[in-house]
């Protein structure tokens, strides 16, 4: 068995080696960056399977069974799981799928009212309050700090963009009579000035990725640099 | 008989729903409990069609293999690093010392390497766009994206001149309320988008689970 230090040395030349084989891809698409990639999904999909046995499906389901053993059967908090996990398992097999559509339902039923009680209470109240509070006057801007007229022209400009942004996204119009769906052209307008505002968003998101992914791309090249000179020194 | 199990899904889906989604909003003893046992069963029913997934993949490459379609090695060497990481993971746990370094000898490189490549993939993307449609969303586009890589990154040069902090404050001011404003709009009709199609499952309108 080789010793600690040996294994960390042989695992950084292995991460250096599959750096360039990803990084190699900046050419074209070849074998190697396909090694790469394959190797990555195979070793991510094991973890994650082991994660989800350790985390959740033993500690929840498995463990409370063999503890309790026959008494655990009668509890029905740990019975009804059990039989919805076997059923779900039916799912793997096409001819005997339609068993498994309770368990899923289930899944789905409780999965859409966490979406949607995490969109009302986390996103749509807050923003919305966040939107009221910049209407108070008094208020300083808690993150550029200006006040007076400076924080109204302010104020207007977010309130416009995230008006127009809403409208952009409404796509319910008249249908003329011939035919065509046409949207007013107030409407019409709204939602320009609201595509600006989702060009100018996205830019900055863009901006945001770019400085971050080439902060990533620079911290990878500096890994191979003392990966090499790290071989070269011995 | 198609009639009675359609109902039935949808029951549940809808009852289950409708008492995690109260849970909520009202504070009482019994519906909290209610809540937070079905979301136990459901956190345990979506590891248990992770592990679903992952034996559906092993099976998709499983038969690209045994019928040696094309590209069927990286295949064979998906399968195999699938299950040496799964069995060492299952049987030792992912504290394990070989688990650990695969995750950090193998895992974290190739994703860091994969986020790395994303640059090249944003910056011709952004190359592309100014080339082939010259509108004014296109300009404001590149131009805020200048604006923000300018104000943000750190000069060669004259990096405390009055030019680097004029381009500080501006991306401040476009990035803090520009765009702030338009983020809001996103987030609030995605929230409105997502509550809309949340609400269609929970009365049955929308029925992903099949009839």
């Amino acid at each position: 068995m080789p010793n600690a230090s040996a294994l960390d040395f042989m695992g950084t030349v292995a991460a250096g080696l599959l750096t360039v084989m990803v990084l190699s891809y900046l050419v074209r698409d070849n074998p190697l960056f396909r090694i790469a990639t394959y190797l990555f999904i195979g070793v991510a999909s094991g973890y994650a399977g082991a994660i989800a046995w350790h985390n959740v499906i033993r500690p929840g389901l498995v463990d409370p069974l063999m503890v309790r053993g026959f008494e655990g059967m009668k509890d029905v908090t740990l019975i009804v799981p059990l039989i919805l996990v076997v059923l779900l398992l039916f799912k793997l097999s096409p001819s005997l799928s339609r068993y498994g559509t309770l368990s899923v339902a289930l899944l789905v039923g409780v999965g859409a009212a966490v979406v949607v009680g995490g969109a009302i209470t986390g996103t749509l109240i807050p923003q919305s309050l966040a939107a009221m509070d910049t209407l108070n006057p008094s208020a300083v801007a808690p993150q550029t700090g200006e006040t007076g007229l400076e924080r109204v022209l302010n104020v207007v400009i977010m309130l416009v963009g995230t008006m127009s942004t809403l409208i952009y996204f409404r796509f319910t119009a008249r249908r003329e009579p011939t035919g065509e769906a046409r949207r007013s052209r107030l409407v019409a307008a709204t939602a320009a000035v609201g595509k600006g505002f989702i060009a100018i968003t996205f830019g900055a998101m863009y901006a945001g990725a770019l400085a971050a992914t080439i902060l990533v791309l620079v911290e990878r090249i500096q890994f191979l640099r003392e990966v090499v000179a790290g071989f070269l020194a011995g | 008989m198609k009639l009675g199990a359609y109902l039935l899904w949808a029951a549940v889906a809808a009852g289950a729903g409708l008492l995690v989604l109260l849970g909520y909003f009202v504070d009482t003893q019994v519906i909290l409990g209610l809540r937070l046992l079905l979301m136990q069963w459901a956190v345990l029913l979506a590891a248990a069609a992770l592990l679903i997934g992952l034996i559906n993949l092993l099976a998709v490459h499983y038969r690209k293999v045994s019928l040696q379609e094309p590209g069927w090695p990286y295949s064979a060497l998906l399968i195999l690093t699938f299950l040496v990481t799964l069995v060492l993971g299952l049987f030792f746990g992912p504290d394990f010392q070989v688990v650990l370094l695969l995750f950090n000898y193998v895992q974290l490189p190739v994703e860091a390497s994969l986020m790395a490549l994303l640059s090249v993939s944003l910056l011709v993307a952004g190359v592309r766009l100014v080339a082939r449609r010259r509108d004014v969303f296109s300009l404001l586009f590149v131009g805020t994206a200048l604006i923000v890589l300018l104000g943000t990154a750190p000069w060669l040069a004259a990096g405390d001149s009055a030019v680097a902090e004029g381009f500080g404050a501006v991306r401040a001011w476009v990035t803090q309320i520009w765009a702030a404003g338009g983020a809001r709009g996103i987030l609030i009709g995605v929230a409105l988008g997502a509550t809309a199609t949340g609400l269609r499952v929970l009365l049955a309108v929308d029925r992903p689970y099949g009839d």
